[in-house]
């Protein structure tokens, strides 16, 4: 059964979406036209509001709405450390644990010869660009533990090395194959404190 | 005593020969009779599905669809003493399968394994011993992955590692990647695959050693399993990551220019073998016919202690013709060790090469139905 165009057309988008299949698409759909008019007014100036004024951190490159990010722009940090994440989510993980005050530097993705992301389509230029600025005595890999991360932070590892920054490793210890955005509060202040060498 | 769990039902739509089907099983023997291309091993075939979520010889899940449909389904109920589960398999091409337990939709096949443990005899695995190593290897991930969840994650991490590898050496060929980003690349596979390698040394560790005793009590032959890693055979119980690490390290080494060339992965537990050794000799090479049959009828008893001892809970047994081609003393102790305690499923030509079992249920196949005898 085809539904009217502007139905049709409003599944097929939030079909786009990660995790919403044509199932849950349909759900949404349905649940949206079933609401006052205002509600979807909001939801969808929420979505471009927040489409137009965020953007990438001009030294993390993490999601901030002004120029440099609240934590960048903390004086309270402690600027001689840089943890190393894969997406935004991972910082707020860190930050939920009220463990970490150093800085971070997202990636956003991990290298992946498959799905052809090389060094250049992640930040690590950008990376590289603070470190040889100077300061920085530790660099915290945390990118998740499965084979994209690993190889990420053995990457990052060799590309570092000439710079005489400490390198360090988020200590296993996370759920089977689990990103830092999965594991609860307690497991990853423990994988921050035991962290090693790599 | 090892708790079971057995198939009690098969609904069959669209699968091979059968456009629908529908069948009640015993909890002991179920045999099924009928002339060559009646469509006895398409069943055994439909109760694979059940229990790995694939065939056991098509590569292709299309080739099961019957010809001129859209689609197959199979659905087995499985009983045991919590009560009935069942297992569904969809598939359409060009859809997708979905795999689905007691009503929830899988995420992958792999959370399937397990389920309903099976250890499958078929002619093919006769040539055992003397068949190519992509077989041997298949045998022993297939049994595996159903009784460890750690050696499934592993496996599914080493194919992710060893994908994503071969993806840069083919890339490295139209433009050269950086030194660095081939370093990290060979560490994170070799960190895979030592771990992988390691688990499967010692659980094939384990296998001989049952695979040994039952050897033992059927011929007196010693036998020994062991792997065989860049042409060196390897003392399974050597099951240390770090000594599998540098064994693969020094491999790539050896291989590095090769590899560069072909674009692929040259060394690793995709490329290493699986060796019998009969009384200190290579079964590949010395095995007698009738050697090689006490062999694998030896591997298939262990593969039923492996899978009761790690899941608490007997394997069905899928036995496609080969019963026949087994002779007294090594029939005998299948039967008696196995079937007379696990659920079995097997195909005969007709009822002289049945067993004698109580309470077994003969089917009756001719094409597209199959039918219990006597009600
Ligand atoms: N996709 C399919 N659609 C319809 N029929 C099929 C399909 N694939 C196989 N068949 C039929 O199934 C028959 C083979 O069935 P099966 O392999 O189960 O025979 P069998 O009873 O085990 O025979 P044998 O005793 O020779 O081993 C073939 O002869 C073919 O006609
Ligand atoms: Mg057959
Ligand atoms: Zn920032």
């Amino acid at each position: 059964m085809a539904f009217p165009g502007p139905i049709a057309r409003l599944i097929e988008e939030l079909n786009r979406l990660p995790g919403v299949g044509p199932k849950s698409a349909q759900r949404l759909a349905f649940h949206l036209l079933g609401r006052p008019a205002e509600e979807a007014r909001r939801l969808a100036e929420a979505i471009l509001a927040a489409r137009e004024r965020v953007r990438r951190c001009e030294v993390c490159c993490d999601w901030t709405d002004a120029p440099v990010c609240r934590v960048c722009s903390d004086p309270r940090r402690d600027a001689t450390k840089i943890c190393v994440v894969e997406s935004p989510k991972d910082v707020a993980a860190l930050e939920r644990t009220g463990r970490y005050d150093g800085l971070y530097h997202v990636l956003h993705g991990a290298i992946s010869p498959l799905s052809g992301v090389g060094p250049g389509d992640v930040t690590i230029g950008r990376l590289l660009e603070r470190l040889r600025a100077g300061g920085v005595q530790e660099l915290i890999l945390a990118t998740d533990p499965d084979v994209d991360g690993e190889a990420t932070a053995l990457y990052l590892k060799d590309v570092v090395a000439p710079l005489g920054v400490r390198v360090t490793r988020l200590a296993r210890g996370l759920p089977e194959g689990g990103d830092l955005d999965f594991a609860d509060e307690l497991t990853i202040a423990r994988a921050l404190e035991g962290r090693r060498e790599l | 005593m090892a708790e079971r769990r057995l198939l009690s039902r098969l609904y069959l739509r669209d699968f091979r020969s059968y456009p629908r089907l529908e069948l009640a099983f015993a909890p002991g023997l179920n045999a099924f009779v009928g002339p060559n291309g009646a469509g006895k091993t398409n069943l055994l075939e439909a109760i694979h599905y059940l229990c790995l979520g694939s065939s056991f010889r098509a590569a292709r899940d299309a080739e099961a669809v019957a010809w001129g449909a859209d689609g197959f389904f199979v659905k087995g109920r499985l009983r045991d003493e919590a009560g009935d589960l069942d297992v569904e398999v969809a598939f359409r091409p060009g859809h997708g399968k979905v795999v689905r337990v007691g009503g929830r939709s899988l995420g992958s096949t792999a959370e399937l394994y397990g389920t309903l443990p099976c250890v499958s005899f078929r002619p093919e695995d006769l040539e055992w011993a003397k068949g190519p190593p992509a077989a041997r290897r298949l045998w022993l991930d297939r049994l595996l992955v159903q009784t460890s969840a750690s050696y499934r994650a592993e496996l599914l991490a080493f194919r992710e590692a060893l994908a994503e590898r071969n993806a840069l050496l083919v890339r490295n060929r139209h433009e050269k990647a950086a030194r660095a980003l081939l370093v990290a690349w060979r560490e994170a596979y070799l960190e895979r695959a030592a771990a992988l390698a390691a688990e499967r040394a010692r659980a094939l560790a384990e296998i001989g050693r049952r695979a040994a005793e039952e050897l033992g009590a059927l011929t007196g032959e010693s036998l020994a399993l062991a792997v065989v890693s860049g042409g060196e055979a390897v003392v399974p119980a050597a099951g240390e990551a770090s000594a599998w690490r540098e064994r693969y390290a020094a491999q790539l080494e050896a291989v590095a220019e090769e590899e560069l060339v072909r674009g692929h992965t040259l060394a690793g537990p995709h490329r290493d073998d699986i060796l019998a050794l009969l009384d200190g000799r290579d079964a590949r090479r010395y095995a007698s016919q009738g050697q090689q049959r006490s062999l694998v009828a030896a591997l298939k008893l262990a593969e039923v202690g492996h899978i009761e001892a790690r899941l608490g809970r007997l394997p069905c047994l899928l036995l496609d013709d080969v019963f026949s081609e087994l002779d007294g003393s090594r029939r005998a102790r299948l039967g008696e060790a196995a079937m007379t305690r696990a659920q079995t499923f097997l195909t005969a030509a007709d009822d002289r090469l049945l067993p004698e079992v109580a309470g077994a249920r003969v089917f009756d196949v001719r094409p597209g139905a199959a039918q219990a005898r006597d009600g």
